[in-house]
């Protein structure tokens, strides 16, 4: 999981055009990996996409 | 006003710029109250519009509770504010005049379907509004996945593992612009690397007419926003239901609908008005679509729209008549 995830956001920083985003974006792999990481192993643990923030919200129907 | 000396000509460059808007603990944004400016809008570079904001940040004439009318609350994105139109020609505005009835905008830009949410929630006991008209145009349902709109974060709902609709509020930081920049670029970046693993790239070479929104083969990516959809409708209906407010969507027409053919049938310009009103039926929620009437009235000498697909005065008044006339059809303005 841990290294596909990092395959993946490699391959996302090499994507950009040129050599510039590619570094901005191998910076920014680096910085947000764990934070990603987090919301991937909990997506893996059976929550869905946005559940990926580490807060946890709140009921909609209390607030009503 | 009170800040009338202040009054000076601006150029609004449309959805990135924030003159009029300021950071809002709920509504993640929300328009500066009591500011009058001279705008030169992007749509009418020429032209001068004066446009304010009242005491509660709403582009509106002050709210007067004594009235004692019928209300009509009108809540939506940057066409219901009325971007590149004068304020006296904006839907609302002419729907009050043909009804004679109190109608209130709400409209901001660049607001998504989940903040009109939460400003039905939590501004309709300010209002108490029997009626309740939300705007909204077909495109710009793609910005319940937004989690960080023109350097604001953004209030969001989700989907938990029980598919139970779970709201994330704005974080406390958020106040701050230097943490709201932070979380902003975590946010725009996990959206962004989210699209390049859907085969999504909005950053570059972006065509409007070829927006991923509209092709066939990309909807499974928004499944999960239709879905997130679907559970928000379905809250927006009880909360009316509950307080005896009519509750009405007005679809606005897609820009790309009313320009060339998209030259493929994989690429429906219709894709996300279609599943809106699916969802609509599906919740019983009574909705006005704005399509087939401006498509009628469009034409390249006198256009209903302008350049960028915001509605331009004829618009404007399109969309009032047609909504004037569902509403009598329906009733709802004599009972």
């Amino acid at each position: 999981m841990k290294h596909s995830l990092f395959r993946e956001l490699f391959r996302f920083a090499l994507s950009k055009k040129n050599f510039s985003q590619k570094l901005v974006y191998l910076f920014k792999a680096i910085i947000f990996a764990p934070l990603l990481y987090k919301g991937t192993k909990r997506m893996s643990q059976g929550e869905k996409a946005e559940a990926m923030s580490s807060q946890v919200g709140d009921d909609i129907y209390p607030l009503f | 006003m009170k800040n009338k000396s202040k009054v000076k000509t601006l150029t609004l460059q449309d959805r990135s710029d924030t003159s009029f808007y300021q950071f809002n603990p709920v509504f993640g944004f929300w328009g500066k109250p009591d500011i009058e400016r001279d705008v030169s809008f992007e749509q009418r570079r020429d032209e001068v519009i004066r446009v304010s904001h009242n005491a509660e940040g709403n582009r509106d004439s002050p709210f007067d509770r004594s009235c004692g009318k019928k209300t009509i609350l009108c809540v939506g994105g940057s066409h219901t504010w009325g971007g590149g139109v004068e304020q006296h020609l904006r839907y609302t505005d002419r729907l009050s005049e043909r009804s004679g009835l109190d109608v209130i905008n709400l409209g901001h830009c660049s607001l998504g379907f989940d903040q009109v949410c939460l400003t039905l929630l939590e501004k309709s006991s300010f209002y108490s509004p029997n009626i309740v008209i939300v705007e909204q145009y077909p495109w710009a349902i793609h910005r319940v996945l937004n989690t960080f709109v023109n350097g604001y974060v953004k209030p969001h709902f989700f989907l938990d593992s029980q598919q139970k609709l779970k709201l994330q509020k704005v974080p406390w930081l958020a106040r701050f612009k230097i943490f709201r920049a932070m979380i902003g670029a975590f946010h725009s970046y996990r959206k962004e690397f989210r699209e390049f693993q859907a085969g999504i790239n909005l950053k570059e070479g972006y065509d409007p007419a070829c927006d991923p929104i509209f092709l066939y083969w990309k909807s499974s990516y928004y499944d999960y926003l239709y879905k997130l959809v679907d559970s928000i409708l379905g809250v927006m209906r009880d909360f009316c239901l509950q307080r005896g407010i009519k509750l009405l969507f007005a679809l606005g027409v897609v820009g790309q609908r009313l320009g060339p053919q998209s030259g493929s049938a994989l690429v429906d310009y219709d894709l996300p008005r279609n599943r809106l009103i699916h969802l609509l039926e599906k919740n019983q929620i009574r909705f006005v679509d704005m399509t087939n009437k401006m498509l009628l009235e469009h034409s390249e000498k006198a256009p209903v729209i302008f350049f960028d697909g915001h509605i331009n005065a004829k618009g404007h008044d399109i969309f009032s008549q047609v909504l004037f006339d569902k509403l009598n059809d329906l009733g709802w303005l004599t009972t």
